[in-house]
Protein backbone atom coordinates (compact mmCIF):
# COMPACT_ATOMS: atom_id res chain seq x y z
CA UNK A 1 0.00 0.00 0.00
CA UNK A 2 1.28 3.45 -0.86
CA UNK A 3 2.43 5.41 2.11
CA UNK A 4 0.23 8.35 2.97
CA UNK A 5 0.92 11.35 5.18
CA UNK A 6 -0.64 11.44 8.64
CA UNK A 7 -3.51 13.85 9.19
CA UNK A 8 -2.36 16.58 11.60
CA UNK A 9 -5.45 16.06 13.78
CA UNK A 10 -5.22 12.98 15.95
CA UNK A 11 -8.92 12.10 15.90
CA UNK A 12 -9.24 12.47 12.14
CA UNK A 13 -6.09 10.38 11.67
CA UNK A 14 -7.67 7.68 13.85
CA UNK A 15 -10.85 7.75 11.72
CA UNK A 16 -8.79 7.39 8.53
CA UNK A 17 -6.80 4.48 10.00
CA UNK A 18 -10.09 2.85 10.98
CA UNK A 19 -11.32 3.18 7.38
CA UNK A 20 -8.11 1.61 6.09
CA UNK A 21 -8.51 -1.31 8.49
CA UNK A 22 -11.91 -1.88 6.86
CA UNK A 23 -10.39 -1.94 3.38
CA UNK A 24 -10.76 1.71 2.32
CA UNK A 25 -7.92 3.32 0.42
CA UNK A 26 -6.59 6.84 0.58
CA UNK A 27 -5.67 9.08 -2.32
CA UNK A 28 -4.47 12.63 -2.51
CA UNK A 29 -6.63 15.42 -3.90
CA UNK A 30 -5.85 19.07 -4.44
CA UNK A 31 -7.45 22.02 -2.68
CA UNK A 32 -9.09 22.05 0.74
CA UNK A 33 -9.48 18.30 0.91
CA UNK A 34 -6.56 16.56 2.55
CA UNK A 35 -7.52 13.32 0.90
CA UNK A 36 -10.19 11.12 -0.55
CA UNK A 37 -11.15 7.73 0.81
CA UNK A 38 -12.47 5.05 -1.50
CA UNK A 39 -14.42 2.19 0.00
CA UNK A 40 -13.52 -1.47 -0.72
CA UNK A 41 -15.97 -1.51 -3.63
CA UNK A 42 -13.76 0.31 -6.12
CA UNK A 43 -16.05 1.17 -8.97
CA UNK A 44 -18.71 3.70 -9.83
CA UNK A 45 -21.07 2.36 -7.17
CA UNK A 46 -18.47 2.55 -4.44
CA UNK A 47 -18.44 5.18 -1.71
CA UNK A 48 -16.15 8.20 -1.88
CA UNK A 49 -15.46 10.19 1.26
CA UNK A 50 -13.59 13.50 1.44
CA UNK A 51 -11.44 14.46 4.42
CA UNK A 52 -10.79 18.16 5.02
CA UNK A 53 -7.33 19.48 5.94
CA UNK A 54 -8.86 22.16 8.16
CA UNK A 55 -12.50 21.38 9.00
CA UNK A 56 -14.36 23.95 11.06
CA UNK A 57 -14.34 21.57 14.02
CA UNK A 58 -11.89 18.61 13.83
CA UNK A 59 -13.63 16.52 16.52
CA UNK A 60 -16.97 16.83 14.75
CA UNK A 61 -15.33 16.01 11.44
CA UNK A 62 -13.75 12.84 12.84
CA UNK A 63 -17.17 11.73 14.15
CA UNK A 64 -18.83 12.49 10.81
CA UNK A 65 -16.21 10.40 9.00
CA UNK A 66 -16.74 7.45 11.35
CA UNK A 67 -20.49 7.66 10.83
CA UNK A 68 -20.17 7.76 7.05
CA UNK A 69 -17.70 4.87 7.09
CA UNK A 70 -20.22 2.89 9.15
CA UNK A 71 -22.92 3.58 6.55
CA UNK A 72 -20.89 2.08 3.69
CA UNK A 73 -22.70 -1.05 2.53
CA UNK A 74 -19.56 -2.51 0.91
CA UNK A 75 -17.17 -2.78 3.87
CA UNK A 76 -15.24 -5.94 4.57
CA UNK A 77 -15.60 -7.32 8.07
CA UNK A 78 -12.90 -5.91 10.29
CA UNK A 79 -10.28 -8.46 11.40
CA UNK A 80 -10.73 -9.81 14.89
CA UNK A 81 -7.25 -8.68 15.92
CA UNK A 82 -7.76 -5.18 17.30
CA UNK A 83 -4.11 -4.17 17.00
CA UNK A 84 -4.42 -0.41 16.78
CA UNK B 1 -30.67 32.54 22.25
CA UNK B 2 -28.12 29.84 22.79
CA UNK B 3 -25.98 28.55 19.97
CA UNK B 4 -26.05 24.78 19.69
CA UNK B 5 -24.57 22.23 17.31
CA UNK B 6 -27.20 20.49 15.19
CA UNK B 7 -26.46 17.30 13.28
CA UNK B 8 -28.31 16.24 10.13
CA UNK B 9 -27.53 15.13 6.60
CA UNK B 10 -28.32 16.71 3.27
CA UNK B 11 -28.74 14.43 0.25
CA UNK B 12 -27.95 16.25 -2.98
CA UNK B 13 -27.28 15.68 -6.66
CA UNK B 14 -26.16 17.52 -9.76
CA UNK B 15 -22.40 17.67 -9.28
CA UNK B 16 -19.99 15.01 -10.52
CA UNK B 17 -17.59 13.65 -7.91
CA UNK B 18 -15.11 13.01 -10.74
CA UNK B 19 -14.21 16.68 -11.24
CA UNK B 20 -11.04 17.86 -9.55
CA UNK B 21 -12.62 20.61 -7.45
CA UNK B 22 -15.73 18.63 -6.42
CA UNK B 23 -15.01 18.93 -2.71
CA UNK B 24 -13.65 22.48 -2.93
CA UNK B 25 -16.93 23.74 -4.34
CA UNK B 26 -18.58 22.74 -1.06
CA UNK B 27 -15.74 24.01 1.12
CA UNK B 28 -15.76 27.41 -0.56
CA UNK B 29 -19.55 27.65 -0.17
CA UNK B 30 -19.19 27.24 3.60
CA UNK B 31 -19.67 23.50 4.05
CA UNK B 32 -16.44 23.07 6.04
CA UNK B 33 -18.61 21.88 8.94
CA UNK B 34 -19.85 18.95 6.82
CA UNK B 35 -18.25 15.71 5.71
CA UNK B 36 -18.80 15.33 1.97
CA UNK B 37 -19.35 11.85 0.60
CA UNK B 38 -20.58 10.18 -2.51
CA UNK B 39 -22.71 7.15 -1.61
CA UNK B 40 -25.11 5.02 -3.61
CA UNK B 41 -25.18 7.55 -6.43
CA UNK B 42 -25.96 10.51 -4.17
CA UNK B 43 -23.93 13.31 -2.68
CA UNK B 44 -24.34 13.05 1.10
CA UNK B 45 -23.22 15.88 3.37
CA UNK B 46 -23.18 15.15 7.11
CA UNK B 47 -23.46 18.49 8.87
CA UNK B 48 -22.59 19.46 12.44
CA UNK B 49 -23.74 23.08 12.23
CA UNK B 50 -23.72 25.67 15.00
CA UNK B 51 -26.81 27.85 14.94
CA UNK B 52 -29.40 29.44 17.20
CA UNK B 53 -32.07 26.98 16.14
CA UNK B 54 -32.49 23.77 14.17
CA UNK B 55 -34.43 25.77 11.57
CA UNK B 56 -31.55 28.22 11.06
CA UNK B 57 -29.06 25.36 10.89
CA UNK B 58 -30.98 23.51 8.18
CA UNK B 59 -31.87 26.62 6.17
CA UNK B 60 -28.29 27.94 6.09
CA UNK B 61 -26.87 24.51 5.23
CA UNK B 62 -29.35 24.11 2.35
CA UNK B 63 -28.37 27.58 1.07
CA UNK B 64 -24.65 26.64 1.24
CA UNK B 65 -25.14 23.36 -0.65
CA UNK B 66 -27.11 25.20 -3.32
CA UNK B 67 -24.44 27.92 -3.53
CA UNK B 68 -21.95 25.12 -4.29
CA UNK B 69 -24.06 24.33 -7.36
CA UNK B 70 -25.75 21.15 -6.14
CA UNK B 71 -29.46 20.37 -6.04
CA UNK B 72 -30.76 19.54 -2.56
CA UNK B 73 -32.89 16.39 -2.66
CA UNK B 74 -33.83 16.02 0.98
CA UNK B 75 -32.82 16.34 4.60
CA UNK B 76 -32.16 13.26 6.69
CA UNK B 77 -32.45 11.53 9.20
CA UNK B 78 -35.00 9.75 7.12
CA UNK B 79 -38.47 10.92 8.17
CA UNK B 80 -39.96 7.46 7.59
CA UNK B 81 -38.98 4.99 10.28
CA UNK B 82 -39.67 1.42 11.35
CA UNK B 83 -39.94 0.29 14.97
CA UNK B 84 -36.20 -0.47 15.19
CA UNK B 85 -35.36 3.04 13.97
CA UNK B 86 -37.75 4.51 16.53
CA UNK B 87 -36.15 2.43 19.28
CA UNK B 88 -32.68 3.66 18.29
CA UNK B 89 -33.80 7.29 18.18
CA UNK B 90 -35.58 7.40 21.53
CA UNK B 91 -33.54 4.90 23.52
CA UNK B 92 -36.43 2.52 24.28
CA UNK B 93 -36.11 -1.18 23.52
CA UNK B 94 -37.50 -2.67 20.34
CA UNK B 95 -39.68 -4.94 22.50
CA UNK B 96 -41.19 -1.94 24.27
CA UNK B 97 -42.03 -0.32 20.94
CA UNK B 98 -43.66 -3.48 19.64
CA UNK B 99 -45.90 -3.40 22.72
CA UNK B 100 -46.71 0.27 22.12
CA UNK B 101 -47.49 -0.37 18.46
CA UNK B 102 -49.77 -3.29 19.34
CA UNK B 103 -51.57 -1.17 21.89
CA UNK B 104 -50.47 -3.39 24.78
CA UNK B 105 -48.82 -0.61 26.73
CA UNK B 106 -50.87 2.34 25.74
CA UNK B 107 -53.74 2.89 23.38
CA UNK B 108 -52.94 5.83 21.23
CA UNK B 109 -49.59 5.08 19.57
CA UNK B 110 -49.73 6.79 16.15
CA UNK B 111 -50.81 4.69 13.19
CA UNK B 112 -48.16 3.93 10.56
CA UNK B 113 -48.30 6.19 7.53
CA UNK B 114 -46.76 4.05 4.77
CA UNK B 115 -46.93 0.34 3.85
CA UNK B 116 -49.71 0.01 6.38
CA UNK B 117 -50.97 -3.27 4.99
CA UNK B 118 -47.56 -4.95 4.97
CA UNK B 119 -45.65 -6.72 7.74
CA UNK B 120 -43.14 -3.88 7.81
CA UNK B 121 -45.07 -0.63 8.10
CA UNK B 122 -43.32 2.73 8.37
CA UNK B 123 -44.15 5.62 10.67
CA UNK B 124 -43.72 9.35 10.21
CA UNK B 125 -40.93 10.18 12.67
CA UNK B 126 -42.22 13.66 13.53
CA UNK B 127 -45.65 12.24 14.46
CA UNK B 128 -44.12 9.51 16.59
CA UNK B 129 -41.67 11.96 18.18
CA UNK B 130 -44.53 14.21 19.23
CA UNK B 131 -46.35 11.27 20.79
CA UNK B 132 -43.19 10.12 22.57
CA UNK B 133 -42.68 13.66 23.88
CA UNK B 134 -46.22 13.68 25.25
CA UNK B 135 -45.44 10.38 27.03
CA UNK B 136 -42.22 11.90 28.40
CA UNK B 137 -40.16 9.33 26.49
CA UNK B 138 -38.41 11.88 24.30
CA UNK B 139 -37.02 15.35 24.94
CA UNK B 140 -38.83 18.41 23.69
CA UNK B 141 -35.73 19.33 21.65
CA UNK B 142 -35.76 15.98 19.87
CA UNK B 143 -39.45 16.39 19.04
CA UNK B 144 -38.84 19.88 17.64
CA UNK B 145 -35.87 18.65 15.59
CA UNK B 146 -37.98 15.84 14.14
CA UNK B 147 -40.66 18.32 13.13
CA UNK B 148 -38.01 20.68 11.68
CA UNK B 149 -36.70 17.96 9.38
CA UNK B 150 -40.25 17.10 8.30
CA UNK B 151 -41.13 20.76 7.66
CA UNK B 152 -37.87 21.37 5.79
CA UNK B 153 -38.51 18.41 3.48
CA UNK B 154 -42.06 19.58 2.82
CA UNK B 155 -40.79 23.10 2.06
CA UNK B 156 -38.04 21.75 -0.22
CA UNK B 157 -40.55 19.68 -2.16
CA UNK B 158 -42.76 22.77 -2.55
CA UNK B 159 -39.80 24.82 -3.81
CA UNK B 160 -39.90 27.37 -0.94
CA UNK B 161 -36.71 29.48 -1.04
CA UNK B 162 -35.12 30.88 0.98
CA UNK B 163 -36.03 28.32 3.58
CA UNK B 164 -35.21 30.30 6.73
CA UNK B 165 -38.32 32.47 7.18
CA UNK B 166 -41.07 29.93 6.41
CA UNK B 167 -39.25 27.29 8.45
CA UNK B 168 -38.84 29.57 11.47
CA UNK B 169 -42.51 30.61 11.30
CA UNK B 170 -43.83 27.03 11.04
CA UNK B 171 -41.54 25.85 13.83
CA UNK B 172 -42.75 28.62 16.12
CA UNK B 173 -46.32 27.54 15.46
CA UNK B 174 -45.37 23.93 16.19
CA UNK B 175 -43.68 24.86 19.47
CA UNK B 176 -46.85 26.71 20.51
CA UNK B 177 -48.93 23.59 19.90
CA UNK B 178 -46.44 21.64 22.05
CA UNK B 179 -46.90 24.17 24.87
CA UNK B 180 -50.65 23.89 24.57
CA UNK B 181 -50.64 20.09 24.64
Amino acid sequence: MAKRPSHPNEEIEAAVSHAEALGWSWSKVGGHAWGRLLCPHHDRDGCVLFVWSTPRNPENHARQLLRQIARCPHAKQEDDGEDL
Amino acid sequence: MMVKTYEFSIVASGLSSAVEDFADQFFDAGCDDAAVAFQKGHIVLDFAREAESIGDAIASAVAAVEAAGAKVERIEPDPLVNLSDIAARCGLTRAALTQYAKGQRSRDFPAPSVRVTSDSPLWDWATVARWLYAQRKLSREAAVEAEAVRLANTALAAGDRPLAAPLAQRLRAYEQTLEAA
